[in-house]
């Protein structure tokens, strides 16, 4: 099975859990009514595997990010990440592929796990499981450079280049994961995510070969991350651990 | 961490050649006209100034023949059996699209126009005008009955 079928497989699987979730917690609050969200703090993160897989994995690749998300009710938390990489890669033929972009993704979070106990109270969690959609997004100057053409039969050669500057990306982003709170606020997690090349304001968009935040933009991207941050709860939601 | 690294080869196959095939204009005397069919043909090809050799007195019913990429037209000798050869021209329009940084720029073409002697090869018929795939069949080649 080749990488592309082997991500549509996951794509769908990850679909249908999601899927599931909401259907299971659209149910939930139909039956016990609409609630008000609450807010109950906030967190912040760095990703650790990017920059550390970018230097030994996808060699050439320079990559930083961080997040920012919000506690909404425990089971919703809208996200803000933001990062910035840089790509220079050369193949075997001599092409060589240099970027340098910002990017960032809008997204939420959706807690899996039970926000209420049997009898209805609320459930806080300093550890949860979530599923997750964003919306990337990366302005990318870039330059394509030493592309050969050979027609080995008449003896043809040429290279190419193109270039580019402000060239727009999108993609979109299922992602699924673990959030753990250790002592005094401090979070760990584990997410890995599916991406799908949405669009971009290039017409030939293959010469935008890597988009920072996504990955290469000729197929499917799926990518792990490893973050370290820390969370802050309302003094209300404090109380609640203490009970 | 993403599993997106270039290894920096190539997986596909970046020849992009014109399907030709070969056929045959005999006549019916059921019918009492001429018909043409397609036919398997002993063949030797080079391009037009180039000294390699394509085809060696091969047994074809079709050739891939390459057509230029820097440049507009294509020529070709083709020699059936042993019979006086003739020359093809193809005028064609390139079109260069990069594929991946791996694999570089592929170049597609758009038949335009043909050209032929008339020794043995009777006419020349663009069947699909879009060079990019070669299970596609582009050029037909008529040869008369001997």
């Amino acid at each position: 099975m080749d990488i592309p079928k082997r991500h549509i497989i996951v794509f769908v699987l990850l679909c249908s859990v999601a899927s599931v979730a909401l259907a299971q917690k659209a149910a939930d609050s139909e039956a016990k009514k609409r609630e008000k969200l609450t807010y109950n703090g906030w967190s912040a993160h760095v990703d650790l595997a990017s920059p550390i897989m970018g230097l030994i994995a996808d060699k050439g690749v320079l990559t930083g990010e961080g997040g920012f998300d919000l506690n909404l009710s425990n089971r919703f938390f809208p996200i803000l990440e933001l990062g910035y990489a840089s790509v220079n890669s050369q193949a075997i033929n001599g092409s060589n592929y240099a970027a340098t972009a910002p990017f960032m993704r809008l997204g939420m979070n959706f807690n899996l796990l039970k926000t209420k106990d049997k009898e209805g109270k609320p459930k806080p969690h300093r550890n949860y499981a979530y599923i997750g959609l964003r919306y990337g997004m990366s302005v990318v100057n870039y330059e394509l450079a030493n592309v050969p053409i050979t027609r080995d039969y008449w003896n043809e050669s040429q290279l190419l280049s193109w270039s580019g500057k402000n060239a727009y990306a999108g993609w979109s982003e299922l992602t699924a994961g673990v959030r753990v709170d250790m002592a005094k606020g401090f979070t760990m997690g584990w997410s890995v995510r599916l991406k799908l090349f949405l669009h971009s304001s290039l017409d030939e968009k293959q010469t935008l070969w890597y988009v920072p935040g996504y990955g290469n933009s000729a197929g499917n991207s799926f990518t792990l991350n490893y973050i370290l941050g820390y969370t802050y709860y309302t003094k209300k939601e404090r109380a609640k651990f203490k009970n | 961490m993403g599993c997106t690294a270039s290894d920096g080869e190539c997986r596909k196959d970046n020849v992009v050649v014109m399907s030709v095939s070969l056929y045959k204009t005999v006549f019916n005397t059921e019918k009492d006209a001429f018909v043409s069919s397609p036919t398997t043909e002993r063949m030797t090809v080079r391009g037009l100034d180039n000294d390699s050799i394509l085809y060696h007195e091969q047994m074809v019913s079709t050739l891939n023949l390459p057509l230029r990429a820097l440049h507009n037209s294509s020529s070709f000798i083709l020699q059936r059996g042993f019979l006086a050869s003739d020359t093809i021209v193809i005028f064609h329009d390139n079109v260069n699209k990069f594929i991946s940084l791996e694999c570089g720029c592929f170049v597609y073409h758009t038949l335009k126009s043909t050209t032929t002697t008339t020794h043995q090869i009777d006419s020349l018929v663009i069947e699909n005008s879009y060079v990019q795939n070669v299970a596609e069949k582009h050029l037909r080649i008529y040869y008369r009955a001997n």
